[in-house]
């Protein structure tokens, strides 16, 4: 029986001219969503490694020089798009593309998207993600909202039920007649995209790659049942059709559109952040005069300076075996760095604190749970990008104290003529990003993903439960 | 005679609006939103007002630094590398109702006296996550949320009476299903106008904003921009069917104007003026600034004073190391990339251009460039913004050079006189009449197209 009534369901939403139409407009969407999403992460791509590779090539082929002045030459970590960005941009426009790693100081990210663009970005963007979490809902809910309604209206309800059937037997039939549909139409669109994204991309079929695959193939599943088994909740709800479609629309509005501003404008009220002219008084501050206030640079350098004449037992820096300006500039570097992670450390944790809030968020509303997963699976949220910013005060601390160590072993006290090598810029590693494994994104949405889980376990082990109780004949 | 039907007309829709629930609901949903509205962008400007206030304290800290590391007088040269000032952008007045892009691009520039461009683009502390989301702020509940209202109260005005069977009654009076349809449209537009410019005055109040001629534009756009989406679901009443077909096309509609067609124009932007004239700039204006220290002394100083003759007759650079010798060849590595900087301003005011010319076809864009531009908000305020922030910086260089080339001491009297700057937002005055026509020319299409359907449709039926 239950078979029959999904079988019907396919056949007379297959036979509506409207629906059809809509599922073409929708997959057209998709495909146009894929295309434009390889076009441009192609050219950012292409972009960000020929910068990369420019500034990494300046900084190698840099002639013979004093190291100090390569420390304030410096370089530059171009953050690479994600392979998977094309699926799901997230922040991406958001976030600076570029820092510039020199001695003494953080600069910040630069040259985002948004900073670029008029205001015509922040309509969204035309990704997968946006029309998998935004319209394929809305597609559900076209689909559905008149499944139990209808029958009401047409008084068919009376004639299902007098066979001996249960609502909730007739429920899960709808179910699964839709579940089938909606695989009609999505199941090639994403062939289409995976066999797009293998055309022009030049991916490797490794683990981490068909785990994210899985995993988005996964979450997404879990979504649009949750939508669609919303639709029929209402449907069965209602008496009429138009009530249960303008009560879906609604639920549409307020979880795709206010909530979630609503939340992130929250969470930036409740925890407020410090500007970088603020951040960087404090590190200036606390690397002058000591993190605890007792501690002040001067006092650093001259125990410093005592504790080496000590060490090698001499009695005036310039009969160190080592070159002190070398050593008191990697003790600076160090001292200022260390006070620097620390602020940004507090940064990166209200800015977590602030999107927490629409994290939570998923336990009310399912897609801010699939905003979330999806973004962290793409690599585009802002974990992703704290990490890269991390990898690059990583990789600009290690730049300058090579440099500062260099100082300190191959130049004397003072010596401000003498220059290095080339070779020394030759063979210093470049800049190379590489992007956590998919635990990294995983471990930082366990809130998202407990909170789809959540609606996906109580709508799929009580949905015979609530149809019975919900529906209205 | 024909008043006294509208009036009698009117007065029916004003009770059953007080009868039936939802419309009220959705008026105090549109309420609530907007107030809500008005709150947070008030608070998000407050934020950014005491932010650039509290500049003030951090920049009086660095000078009391620089007096007590220098306490008989320094080199200007010192002061120029150790000491920073700010540019600062002041929010106008209207700021809070439309935040525009002052969210997402910083409002002050902390500049030193070495190379500007190496500092101009610096960015801020920005959550990315919040940016991604957008502003809650009076502008966004009227673009977005103020159609969806207008589409709440309007879809079923026609299918309503009919499926809950009461058209024929009305219908057997002396009445006219256009009079009705009109009288029916009338109200709802009262009822919006009412609501819209009571939003408006309590925004505009709230923020105290200075009740010039944009108190005007302000409430005429907001009006235009209703009149669109009620032509809009006057087009879909019109064709007389089900309330579920005109919810489904009416929100479709919404969908095809406030995003796919913005994303779409967004994506047509980004690939047709792809620019990476930022990452250039930058990389090059390092180069040229690090090539300073090769090149000879006296080579460098003849290109400066190329710019600067009043210098020329200034005392040679002697020693292995001079603070003039230095800002000049960070200031010719400005120079070198003067022309990308202009290729790069030039390129981000076409792409605004383009922005504003594919707008026409949204009107819901237009609506959002139109307030941004009325609130000195847009993109346009960003780039004076960095503009005036190269003037200050030149400013500066006009104040320390002297010092430098004339071998001055710099005394802590002498902070007193360092240039400051506040540059205030203002309206983007170019943009604002081109967008309002454009909404014009959309209501009026609408309007004409809704027009055309109903003589199709009552001739088809007769």
């Amino acid at each position: 029986m239950i078979r029959t009534i999904s079988q019907k369901e396919v056949t007379s939403v297959l036979r509506d001219k409207r629906f059809v139409l809509i599922g073409v407009i929708v997959v057209l969407l998709l495909v146009a969503a894929v295309i434009t999403g390889i076009i441009s992460y192609k050219q950012l791509s292409a972009e960000r490694t020929i910068a990369q590779q420019e500034a990494s090539n300046d900084f190698k082929d840099q002639p013979a020089r004093h190291p100090h002045r390569m420390a304030h030459y410096g370089s530059y970590a171009f953050r690479p798009k994600s392979s998977f960005s094309f699926f799901d941009f997230g922040l991406d426009s958001y976030t600076g593309t570029m820092v510039y790693l020199e001695a003494h100081q953080q600069n910040s990210s630069n040259f985002s998207t948004v900073q670029q663009s008029g205001s015509l970005l922040r309509f969204g963007e035309l990704t997968v993600a946006f029309v998998l979490q935004w319209l394929i809902p809305l597609l559900i809910i076209f689909l559905s909202f008149n499944t139990f309604t209808q029958e009401k209206e047409d008084a068919t309800i009376k004639n299902l039920l007098s066979q001996g059937m249960t609502v909730g037997e007739i429920a899960l039939g709808k179910l699964h007649g839709y579940l089938k549909v909606l695989t009609l139409i999505l199941v090639p669109a994403l062939l289409a995209t995976f066999v797009f994204m293998f055309l022009a991309n030049d991916l490797k079929f490794n683990g981490d790659f068909l785990l994210r695959l899985a995993l988005f193939v996964a979450a997404y599943s879990i979504y649009f049942f949750i939508f669609l088994a919303l639709c029929i909740l209402v449907s069965a709800f209602n008496q009429y059709s138009r009530t249960a479609l303008i009560s879906l629309l609604a639920i549409w509005i307020f979880c795709c559109i206010l909530l979630p501003k609503i939340t992130a404008n929250m969470g930036s009220l409740l925890f407020p952040a410090p500007v970088k002219a603020e951040m960087d008084a404090l590190v200036h501050h606390a690397a002058s005069k000591g993190i605890d206030g007792h501690n002040p640079q001067d006092k650093r350098r001259a125990d410093l300076t005592k504790k080496l004449l000590a060490k090698y037992k001499v009695d005036s820096v310039s009969q160190l075996p080592v070159n002190i300006d070398g050593v008191i500039m990697a003790e600076g570097e160090a001292y200022s760095s260390r006070v620097y992670a620390e602020e940004f450390d507090k940064l990166a944790d209200t800015f977590r604190k602030q999107s927490s809030i629409s994290e939570w968020a998923g336990f009310v509303n399912p897609f801010q749970a699939i905003r979330y997963i999806s973004m962290g699976l793409a690599g585009t949220d802002a974990a992703h990008y704290v990490h890269f910013l991390k990898a690059a005060e990583a990789y600009r601390y290690q730049l300058t104290q090579h440099l500062n160590h260099l100082q300190a072993s191959k130049l004397k006290y003072h010596d401000k003529d003498t220059r290095l090598d080339s070779s020394h810029w030759k063979n210093y590693p470049e800049f190379e990003y590489r992007q956590p494994p998919v635990t990294f994104a995983l471990s930082r949405h366990w809130i998202s993903i407990a909170a789809l889980l959540t609606w996906g376990i109580l709508l799929l082990s009580l949905f015979r439960y609530l149809i019975s109780r919900l529906f209205k004949p | 005679m024909r008043h006294r039907i509208l009036a009698t007309l009117l007065y029916t829709e004003w009770l059953s609006f007080k009868r039936e629930k939802s419309l009220l609901l959705f008026t105090l949903l549109l309420l609530a939103a907007g107030f809500y509205g008005i709150y947070s962008g008030h608070a998000e400007i407050s934020r950014q007002r005491t932010k650039l206030a509290g500049l003030e304290q951090l920049y009086q800290d660095n000078i009391s630094e620089m007096n007590a590391k220098y306490p008989d007088g320094a080199d200007a040269g010192d002061i120029g590398y150790y000491h920073s000032a700010f540019a600062r952008n002041l929010p106008d007045s209207w700021a809070a109702l439309s935040i525009g892009q002052r969210d997402a691009n910083p409002y002050y520039i902390k500049l030193r006296l070495l190379a500007v461009q190496n500092q101009l683009y610096n960015s801020e502390n920005t959550n990315p996550d919040k940016l991604a989301s957008g502003t809650f702020d009076l502008a966004f509940v009227l673009v977005y949320i103020l159609p969806l209202f207008i589409v709440a109260i309007c879809f079923n005005i026609y299918s309503a009476e009919k499926e809950r069977g009461t058209l024929g009654s009305i219908l057997s009076q002396p009445v006219s299903l256009s009079a009705l349809l009109f009288a029916k449209f009338l109200f709802r537009f009262l009822l919006i106008l009412t609501l819209v410019i009571f939003l408006s005055l309590v925004g505009i109040s709230v923020n105290t904003a200075t009740a010039d001629s944009r108190l005007w534009l302000w409430i005429g756009g907001t009006v235009l921009y209703s009149l669109f989406w009620l032509g809009v679901c006057y087009v879909i009443v019109v064709l007389k069917k089900n309330s579920a077909f005109n919810a489904v096309s009416l929100l479709g509609l919404w969908l095809l104007f406030t995003v796919i067609m913005p994303v779409t124009f967004n994506v047509i932007i980004q690939i047709r003026q792809p620019l990476s004239e930022g990452l250039q700039l930058t990389l090059k204006q390092r180069e040229e600034v690090h090539a300073g220290w090769d090149r000879p002394k006296e080579q460098t100083m003849q290109r400066f004073f190329t710019y600067y003759p009043k210098y020329r007759n200034t005392p040679e650079i002697g020693a292995r190391f001079e603070w003039k010798w230095y800002y000049a060849f960070q200031e010719l590595g400005d120079r070198s990339v003067d022309s990308l900087y202009k290729v790069y301003s030039h390129k981000l005011k076409s792409r605004s251009h383009l922005t504003s010319e594919l707008s026409k076809l949204s009107p819901p864009a237009t609506f959002q460039l139109f307030l941004n531009a009325l609130c000195g908000t847009d993109i346009r305020a960003q780039l004076d913004f960095m503009e005036s922030a190269v003037q200050y910086h030149n400013k500066l260089k006009a104040f320390y050079y002297p010092y430098l080339f004339y071998k001055k001491p710099f005394l802590e009297s002498d902070f007193a006189f360092e240039p400051r700057h506040a540059h205030q937002s203002v309206a983007d005055r170019n943009a604002i009449y081109p967008a309002l026509i454009a909404m014009l020319i959309a209501f009026l299409a609408v309007l004409f197209a809704g027009a055309v359907l109903q003589l199709l449709v009552s001739s088809e039926i007769r």
